[in-house]
């Protein structure tokens, strides 16, 4: 598991305030998402390319990442066409449906417009430092605290999965379409939770034990603000209103 | 299970994530700080589910645990599927911003309501228990599916088609979720029941 690889990096992306980026994705991200049509989308996915760029994101995991989420938006683009109904056209005798097939490219621009500008605005700051910029935005202290423990735990359970299914296969265990499979692979999930139960009782009493009361003290500086971050949140801002007027009343 | 970005609708973007907010408000009130170490482990075992491929016929599925999440956590399941599926985008690109919203509804919704229905009989030992975790673990995929396929129709009926598809896969995949929910409950139950009870001692 290869986690927050683009978090490391010396691009005014990476340096810039979390809060802004925090602000501008979260009104970017929404209204790339509900563009209606193709000329918006596009330059939508134009600024995101540019984000990408700015970012200096290694190009050959970023189009891994795409290809691995782009599952769902294939599904659609494959079956949209043939299930959509419409105005028909014939690709090899087939009919497809020419509004399907627009729908289906549409959805795949958005799809991966948003995940590219997701990478460079979130992708470039660490899950920790997201978490504390979501907690001065206001997201509450429990929220915060369940959002940053869960991380912690991901990797505590996954090496205890790992662990448990490595000891299982040298044991002679080979996963197969068979209640048998099934059956272990639910004792190893919950020989997983049980382990992963206790640890997080030890971990909840040495934090009490040091003071923790629920909240949160980040240790690092939130107030190095620089010109490019004011601008780069202007320009999403901006960008998001006017391009939302033009998809909806141009 | 995740709906990717620029999918929906605007209105069904704002649905879901109007009961996102609200449900995640009341998951978090019911939860007090003792348990949040507990819940978050929960989060990430749903979160580390979606890497476990399971067999199924010629090729292989991976795991949602969304029931037994339901099951434990009652209305904590809002918020830890929330997280989980914030961590997911963020680190893996799996779903979305704007559509977490709708996406924590349609994974979360049913394991919650399955959660609080089933419950009173997971505590019970015997044919109850056996009964409440198959249920949960097969129906809250299946209903997931089946909110997916509204949230998919709701934005566009040309979806229709697409949405059955959806459904009729989610069928096997829902077989297979409550066999092993079956099985991780009857071991929590041997193992460390009070994991089970977890929901029991929280008021």
């Amino acid at each position: 598991m290869k986690e927050e690889r683009f978090s490391v990096g010396g691009s005014p992306l990476h340096r810039g305030s979390v809060k802004l980026k925090l602000c501008g994705g979260l009104l970017f991200i929404p209204a790339f998402a509900i563009t209606p049509s193709y000329r918006e989308a596009l330059i939508f996915l134009f600024i995101s390319l540019l984000l990408t760029a700015i970012a200096r994101l290694p190009l050959k995991h970023v189009i891994n990442r795409l290809v691995l989420a782009n599952f769902f938006s294939l599904f659609l683009f494959i079956t949209l066409p043939l299930t959509y109904g419409g105005d028909p056209f014939l690709i090899w005798g087939v009919p497809v449906s020419k509004a399907g097939f627009l729908l289906g490219g549409l959805i795949v621009i958005k799809t991966n417009g948003i995940l590219l500008a997701l990478i460079a605005l979130l992708g470039t700051s660490t899950v920790s430092s997201l978490g504390h910029g979501l907690n001065a935005l206001g997201v509450s202290d429990r929220l915060t605290a369940l959002l940053l423990f869960s991380y912690r735990y991901i990797f505590v359970i996954e090496q205890e999965f790992k662990r448990l299914q490595r000891a299982a296969k040298i044991r002679g265990f080979s996963p197969g379409t068979n209640v048998h499979t099934y059956r272990t692979f639910g004792y190893l999930i919950g020989m997983t939770m049980v382990k992963s139960w206790d640890q997080s009782q030890r971990i909840h009493d040495a934090m009490v034990l040091r003071g923790y009361d629920g909240q949160f003290f980040p240790l690092t500086n939130p107030s190095n603000r620089s010109p490019f971050d004011l601008i780069l949140f202007l320009g999403l801002v901006l960008a998001s209103i006017i391009l939302t007027f033009l998809g909806y009343l141009g | 299970m995740h709906i990717s970005e620029g999918v929906l609708s605007l209105p069904v973007l704002a649905t879901g994530g109007t009961i996102t907010f609200f449900s995640t408000m009341y998951g978090l009130k019911k939860l007090d700080y003792d348990k949040i170490m507990t819940v978050a482990m929960f989060s990430s075992a749903f979160f580390v589910a979606s890497f476990i491929h399971i067999p199924l016929g010629p090729g292989s599925v991976h795991l949602l645990l969304s029931g037994i999440v339901g099951l434990i956590l009652g209305w904590a399941a809002f918020p830890a599927i929330l997280a989980a599926l914030f961590l997911q985008a963020l680190l893996f690109q799996y779903g979305g911003l704007a559509v977490i919203g709708v996406n924590t509804v349609i994974i979360a919704a049913p394991a919650v309501i399955l959660g609080l229905f089933f419950r009173p009989w997971l505590v019970q030992p015997g044919k109850k228990r056996f009964i409440a975790s198959g249920a949960a673990g097969f129906f809250s995929i299946f209903f997931s599916s089946l909110l997916m396929a509204a949230a998919l129709i709701a934005t566009d009926a040309g979806f229709a088609k697409a949405a059955l598809l959806l459904v009729a896969w989610s069928i096997p995949v829902s077989i297979l979720e409550g066999v092993i929910t079956i099985s991780i409950v009857k071991f929590l139950a041997t193992v460390q029941p009070e994991i089970l009870f977890f929901s029991e001692n929280s008021k």
